[in-house]
């Protein structure tokens, strides 16, 4: 698929939905994408965070039910969905979990956060996700600041990242600019980042809704291919990214052809000295 | 002997003749500190400068103009002053005739192969390059990251490579490119081996070269290595553009903490043409206006020195406070196998990744109408007796270095720091329990 026209949902959430408040929500949301014929459309992080689910989890044995309504919502709106991310009851703790829904209503797949916020669970898998769209490798809230994590999709060959995102306010712009625009910098690979915004459980969030690619393949150079037009409101940003210009930008600038795989035999060792003693014990051995 | 070889020989002649070091010495001795603002406790002042690219013929020439810019940036307080990638190619202008050879054309439009005229020119620009900055560093009582040279190694290999001179004229350290672009490999350059990080004044200082920054890998390895400062030189040939210009170094500084310089070569030289705004970047939250720079250049085409002071205090106390968080395990499983894989986007086998999601789809979507108790964990997320292995092994590693750290980064040699390659380490001594490990590279 050479041009996907795709949605980023920024809204925001209320943990005290009932079930058909927060579907109704979802609907609502879908219905202009229907309207915009987008073929993807992604909502935020935290989007699943109700009162079914909210704080405890969504049971994991109950998903089933679930999944079936959401790719109703899918097959009705006639889109690929990523229907943000929803705290998930497992085995080892409540994960933050997102799906990829086919405009069938079939479940692609599913990615946990690898990186949540204390309290959750963290997942321990990641690949991206086989679609008629292209693979999608999805990316959740902090997982966006791990440069890591956009790389292991991006090398597994990631056409494209949902970011189901979370941003906590005050909006700074540098601050979402060093998550996911650098990531899909750094890998050439295109996202669409949507945006919770407003206050959920106590917490504020804001955020700028976006399209992303490579700065190759936008017009004024910015990697921006369409935002949303404040960072705290209520808004659904549609754009199309070109996934032929992005072959043309890992053509013309290979960042991948540069990789130092020796050096990089360095990096476990570097990231235990990194996460193990930040500080101190990094500098052992420095003379003085 | 042919008339080429006389040719070569008058040219060596010249090239011994024009980077003699003892007038630049004498130009420089008796140069000095000035009023320069005495260093803050806890605060280390550094200068990027940015070069006017041009030529020089002799190497008074280009001491007298390197002179001038180390003046600068001292005057201005500076303790570390960073000159871009390719200051030392300037240099190449000892060569007779090759400006006018290569006036408004490449090099290699004019008919010269890079890597003959960088072997024939190298033992001289080397010369007149080190004496230049080595002087200068002992005169003004500095630290000078002198900028890129392009060299024939005693190995043969041609490299793009940088030194670090201290305050009493030594080298201090020495840096190989790590990351080439196409061209240079077409050139027939070779990619540094290892990551050097030197103790400077307060302050664990790496420097890599350009395009070394558009890979958090160099920075993850930086900080790891002991780097609070990671000064890129660059020189880009290319129109300028903001946000392209924002893909190197400043992400880099906010995704792994550190404080980051870009100095940067502009103007024209050997018919390419350099742009670039030098900075000096912080993490956001160490910024007065919270979007990562200290100091810019004003422009991305004219000749300027700009320079910041970095707290070290601050950063220290935001990395105690901010350490990083990463799924290790996640990374360790995953990353090493991928980058084995090669460049071309295909390190989770499609069946296995399509397989692994299909199944977990299946699990998900079918549970209630199956009959049994769920999954203990989503399918696809199982680990495997040889994940298991290789968990238990990463975890005795970390007890194992923890107990051990201290013992193994003091043997690092006499480089002051770093995290390199070893000659015995290539094929993976370093690499992760799960390198190559094809069950590990899907779901």
């Amino acid at each position: 698929m050479a041009r996907l026209k795709a949605a980023a949902i920024q809204s925001g959430v209320d943990v005290r939905w009932t079930p058909a408040e927060w579907v109704n929500h979802l609907r609502w949301q879908l219905a202009s994408c229907r309207e915009a014929e987008v073929q993807l459309a992604v909502f935020p992080a935290w989007t699943g965070a109700y009162q079914e689910s909210y704080p405890r989890g969504f049971p994991e044995e109950g998903l089933g039910t679930l999944l079936h309504l959401l790719g109703d919502l899918a097959r009705e709106a006639r889109l690929h969905l990523v229907p943000g991310s929803m705290p998930v009851r497992a085995e080892d703790g409540i994960r933050l979990r997102s799906f990829l829904l086919s405009p069938d209503g079939e479940l692609l797949g599913v990615q946990d956060q690898l990186c949540p916020p204390p309290g959750y669970a963290p997942g321990r898998a990641i690949a991206p996700i086989p679609s008629a769209l292209g693979r999608v490798g999805i990316v959740i809230e902090r997982d966006a600041e791990v440069p890591e994590i956009g790389r292991i999709l991006a090398l597994q060959g990631a056409d494209l990242y949902c970011v189901p995102a979370a941003l906590p306010a005050p909006y700074n712009p540098w601050r979402q600019a060093a998550g996911m625009w650098q990531i899909v910098q750094a890998n050439q690979v295109a996202a669409v980042e949507a945006c919770l915004v407003g206050e959920m459980a106590g917490r504020l969030y804001a955020g700028s809704s976006r399209l992303l690619g490579a700065v190759e393949t936008t017009s004024d150079g910015t990697g921006v291919i369409a935002a949303a037009a404040s960072a705290g409101q209520t808004e659904v940003v549609t754009g199309t990214i070109d996934l032929d210009a992005q072959a043309g930008a890992r053509a013309s600038f290979p960042i991948f052809a540069s990789f130092h795989r020796d050096l990089y035999k360095m990096l476990p060792r570097a990231y235990r000295i990194l996460t193990s003693a930040c500080g101190a014990a990094e500098k052992e051995g420095m003379p003085s | 002997m042919t008339g080429a070889d006389l040719k070569i020989q008058a040219a060596r002649a010249a090239l011994w003749w024009r980077s003699r070091p003892g007038p630049v010495a004498g130009m420089i001795r008796g140069r000095g500190p000035t009023d320069a603002p005495e260093p803050r406790e806890g605060r280390v002042r550094v200068a990027a400068v940015q070069v006017r690219a041009t030529l020089s013929r002799t190497a008074v020439e280009f001491a007298t103009r390197m002179e001038l810019l180390v003046r600068q940036a001292c005057l201005d307080g500076a303790e570390v002053v960073v000159f871009p990638e390719d200051n030392g190619t300037q240099l190449l202008g000892l060569l007779p005739g090759l400006e006018e050879m290569a006036d408004g054309r490449c090099v290699e439009a004019a008919g010269m192969a890079v890597a003959e005229v960088i072997r024939l020119a190298s033992p001289f620009i080397q010369r007149a390059f080190h004496t230049t900055f080595r002087e200068l560093a002992r005169a003004y009582r500095v630290w000078i990251v002198g900028g890129s040279i392009r060299l024939a190694a005693e190995d043969g290999r041609l490299v793009n490579v940088s030194y670090c001179y201290g305050p009493a004229g030594e080298i201090a350290g020495r840096q190989e490119k790590l990351h080439l672009m196409v061209q240079e490999e077409e050139w027939g350059f070779s990619p540094g081996r290892e990551l050097t990080v030197v103790a400077g004044p307060r302050i664990g200082l790496a420097f890599p070269i350009c395009h070394d920054a558009t890979y958090f890998e160099t920075f993850r390895l930086a900080a790891a290595a002991g780097a609070e400062l990671v000064a890129i030189q660059a020189a880009n040939p290319a129109e300028y553009k903001e946000w392209y210009a924002r893909r190197g170094i400043w992400p880099r500084v906010q995704e792994t903490p550190v404080y980051g310089i870009a100095s940067h070569l502009v103007g024209s030289m050997l018919g390419m043409v350099f742009t670039g705004r030098s900075a000096i970047c912080a993490p956001l939250a160490l910024s007065p206006s919270g979007d990562g720079i200290l100091a810019e250049a004003s422009s991305h085409d004219a000749e300027e020195v700009i320079a910041a002071d970095l707290d070290l205090s601050a950063l220290a106390d935001w990395r105690a406070r901010h350490p990083l968080q990463l799924p290790v395990e996640v990374i360790l499983r995953y990353l090493p196998a991928c980058y084995e894989a090669g460049s071309s986007r295909n390190c989770a086998p499609a069946k296995d990744g399509d397989q692994g999601q299909k199944q977990r789809q299946k699990e998900l979507a079918g549970q209630e109408h199956e009959e049994g108790p769920p999954p203990a964990q989503p399918v696809g997320e199982q680990e495997s007796e040889v994940e298991i292995e290789e968990r238990q092994a990463i975890q005795e590693e970390q007890e194992e270095r923890q107990k051990t750290e201290g013992q193994e980064q003091g043997g690092q040699g006499e480089q002051v720091g770093g995290l390199g390659v070893p000659e015995d380490q290539h094929g993976g001594a370093e690499g992760s329990p799960a390198a190559g490990e094809p069950g590990d590279q899907g779901q």
